[in-house]
């Protein structure tokens, strides 16, 4: 099923680069159409999988995989828009094929919670994480789009590097606050579940890194003006950081999250 | 600029440092990461990284009140920005250093359309959620308005790092003050809760499993408190669902299963009656001097069933199919067993043995056992002042990224004496441009089209 929607979206993405070259409307139109057929059968896979699973789909590795794909889908869509940048899209469609194709190796049985993660406290948590997550993963490609633009004519375009620049904040600017409600929700969770606020666990540590990163680049942005390649980079090391994170921290760490 | 008082230059030399800042910050990080592993786990308990918070908690708040009486005089800054002429000076000055070079609408019209022409941008402003906050009387014909929107974003940033201050305190007190363990206690045992009158007793532990019975859906205890000269009370305890008693909070984390007895039977081929009964626990070796074997059982699996490896595990904690492993030494003074075999109950595997123990077949006849409910005890002092400081991080952290503060001074003046005048918008510096623009161009926009053919 979730190859059917794979196949969708790489044929939005096929017309979206043909788009590129021609600037056609039917080129968009039929893009559009594509993105919005994949982006419907993804939204009915997700409702699906809740009826089986009885529960919203927030709670293993596959099932926030699929859900933080259909939210960079939506958001990219929505800040193309706002933004009137069609790159938006065009990014959101690599990262969210990058997100299911790795879902298709990972286990996608329904499992049974186990009775600790039977809490609503559940759903803001990894809720919150997912949006913010997704926002960031919109700012990891405009950070690309950015290094990329500057490499490629030495800081010459530099209106245009200006305004991804703003885009790249204003996406951070719209994920910080969700990072700030997972990470909170996470500690008050912990605290009615473990006894504890704070355990210092792997993943714990590597949350409050990724805060930190990117509560540092709101911050130096605006006390020291952060801008330029600088700001670029930093939201791409902010990036791997969430990636390390969200997937890294169970392979390399012992920890109290090895459910997620 | 006020001289600082040398007091609070060392201070400042000492709490506002961002080299400082920035070492302590790094050097924290690296702790934490460092703390990942189990063998520096103790780090976060040590005296040392309870002062290192310290520290950082003072560094914060030092900043922080040194920063709220200029973030308070600046959200008061209206009231100042014009000023009469003669109490303008430095005032006037540090005014014009906030506002942007660029003006982002100049027109010219009839002077005679004035009023209308102010209230054209009054409306347009008003709308857009800006407010009139200052004005200046017409002087030399030239009049100024100041318009304002969102204000209190200013004290975004400035809450996030209160928020930051009071968590670490929290910390402090939490580790200063705070007290946390795990213990198991039993069905039918009491204990006396650690700094309460209170004594706890575990009336019975409830395991609920899931529909396929391989794992657990939820477990609660049932637990009765008993204080000396109050009525007593009874209390479900669940996971996700602390209970408070005087001051502590218990929390259900996880069970096990406690053998009292196991009781083992053992048959002679092809007979209906066991030869002999006898009970033992886990690790205990009885003696059958009739048969000159001894038994030990040195494994129980509540819910036997082989892995994916092959190997035998327990599916769940449930009683579904109980068994033993046993050790058979024949004859029973012998130091090694020279047998084993897994034991259950309601059916029996065969011995194969050719030694004293041949013919011989064993049963679990019948199982004692009790549940150990393990329990979180914590008493956690800064547990209030945590949750304040949660709320004001996602407060601040809110306030400071989705709203920005934005100035405008309006000024309408006489551009052709008697025949034109002039409106002009120049911002106040913004911190965040892109979307200020996009604002700003919708503004000029709508301006233009209102003020056509004034």
């Amino acid at each position: 099923m979730m190859t059917g929607v794979l196949v969708l979206y790489s044929l939005s993405l096929v017309f979206n680069l043909i788009s590129w070259k021609i600037r056609r409307k039917f080129c968009v139109a039929v893009e559009s159409f594509f993105l919005m057929a994949g982006w419907g059968f993804h939204s009915y896979l997700i409702v699906k999988r809740a009826i089986e699973a009885q529960r919203f789909p927030l709670t293993d590795t596959y099932e926030t995989l699929i859900v933080f794909a259909w939210l960079v889908v939506i958001l990219s869509f929505l800040t193309s828009v706002r933004f009137g940048f069609r790159g938006i899209r065009l990014l959101g469609i690599i990262a969210t094929l990058c997100l299911l194709t790795f879902s298709l190796f990972i286990n996608d049985a329904v499992q049974p919670l186990m009775p600790s993660l039977r809490s609503g406290w559940l759903y803001f948590h990894v809720g919150a994480y997912i949006i913010a997550y997704a926002s960031f993963a919109i700012a990891f490609g405009l950070g690309i789009v950015f290094i990329s633009i500057f490499l490629a004519n030495r800081g010459k375009q530099k209106a245009i590097l200006d305004s991804i620049e703003g885009m790249i904040f204003r996406v951070i600017d719209l994920g910080f606050p969700f990072l700030t409600v997972g990470l909170a929700c996470g500690s008050i969770w912990a605290s009615l579940s473990w006894g504890r606020f704070w355990n210092w666990d792997a993943k714990e540590v590597w949350a409050l890194t990724t805060w930190l990163i990117y509560a540092g680049c709101l911050h130096l942005r605006h006390t020291r003006n952060l801008r330029g390649v600088n700001a670029a980079l930093l939201s791409l090391i902010g990036f791997i950081v969430i990636l390390f994170t969200y997937i890294g921290v169970n392979l390399f760490f012992p920890t109290l999250h090895s459910y997620s | 600029m006020k001289p600082k008082t040398p007091a609070i230059s060392i201070f400042d030399r000492i709490f506002l440092s961002i080299p400082l800042t920035v070492f302590f910050i790094l050097s924290l990080g690296v702790v934490s990461l460092l703390g990942i592993s189990p063998s520096f786990r103790t780090i976060f308990q040590s005296r040392l990284f309870l002062g290192y918070l310290c520290y950082i908690v003072f560094m914060m708040l030092y900043c922080s009140i040194r920063r709220w009486p200029k973030l308070l005089k600046f959200y008061c800054y209206h009231k100042k920005i014009f000023l009469p002429a003669q109490g303008q000076g430095a005032q006037g000055d540090s005014f014009d250093s906030l506002l942007e070079e660029k003006k982002i609408f100049n027109r010219l019209f009839k002077k005679d359309n004035s009023q209308r022409v102010t209230s054209h941008i009054h409306q347009v402003l008003t709308r857009r959620g800006y407010q009139k906050t200052a004005y200046c009387a017409p002087a030399q014909g030239e009049e100024r308005f100041f318009y304002e929107k969102e204000k209190f974003s200013i004290f975004g940033a400035h809450v996030v790092h209160l928020a930051i201050a009071v968590l670490l305190l929290a910390g402090i007190l939490t580790a200063w003050g705070g007290k946390f363990y795990d213990f198991y206690i039993q069905e039918g045992e009491t204990i006396r809760l650690e700094g309460t009158d209170a004594l706890l007793t575990l009336e019975k532990f409830a395991v609920i499993p899931s529909a396929t019975k391989e794992k657990t859906d939820d477990y609660a205890s049932r637990l009765r408190i008993n204080r000396p000269g109050k009525p007593i009370e009874w209390h479900t305890l669940k996971v996700n669902d602390p209970l408070r008693v005087d001051g502590i909070r218990l929390y259900q984390q996880r069970f096990k299963f406690d053998l009292d007895e196991l009781r083992i039977a053992i048959y002679h081929e092809n007979k209906d009656q066991p030869v002999k009964v006898l009970m033992t626990g886990i690790n205990q070796r009885v003696v059958v001097p009739e048969l000159n074997i001894a038994l030990e059982i040195n494994d129980f699996l509540p819910d036997f069933y082989f892995d994916e490896k092959g190997h035998p595990s327990t599916r769940s904690h449930v009683l579904r199919n109980p068994a033993g492993h046993l050790l058979i030494y024949s004859p029973a003074n012998s130091n090694s067993s020279n047998q084993e075999q897994w034991i259950f109950r309601g059916w029996m595997p065969h011995a194969k043995s050719k030694d004293s123990s041949e013919g011989l077949s064993f049963m679990l006849d019948g199982i004692r056992s009790r549940y150990a409910s393990g329990i979180k005890y914590a008493r956690n002092p800064g547990e209030l002042l945590t949750y304040l400081g949660l709320i004001l991080l996602v407060a601040g952290s809110f306030l400071s990224s989705y709203k920005f503060y934005r100035g405008l001074v309006v000024t309408v003046k006489s551009a052709v004496p008697g025949i034109t005048s002039s409106a002009s918008i120049q911002p106040m510096k913004c911190k965040n441009i892109f979307s200020f623009e996009k604002e700003a161009d919708e503004i000029v926009g709508k301006l233009n089209q209102i003020m056509e053919g004034l």
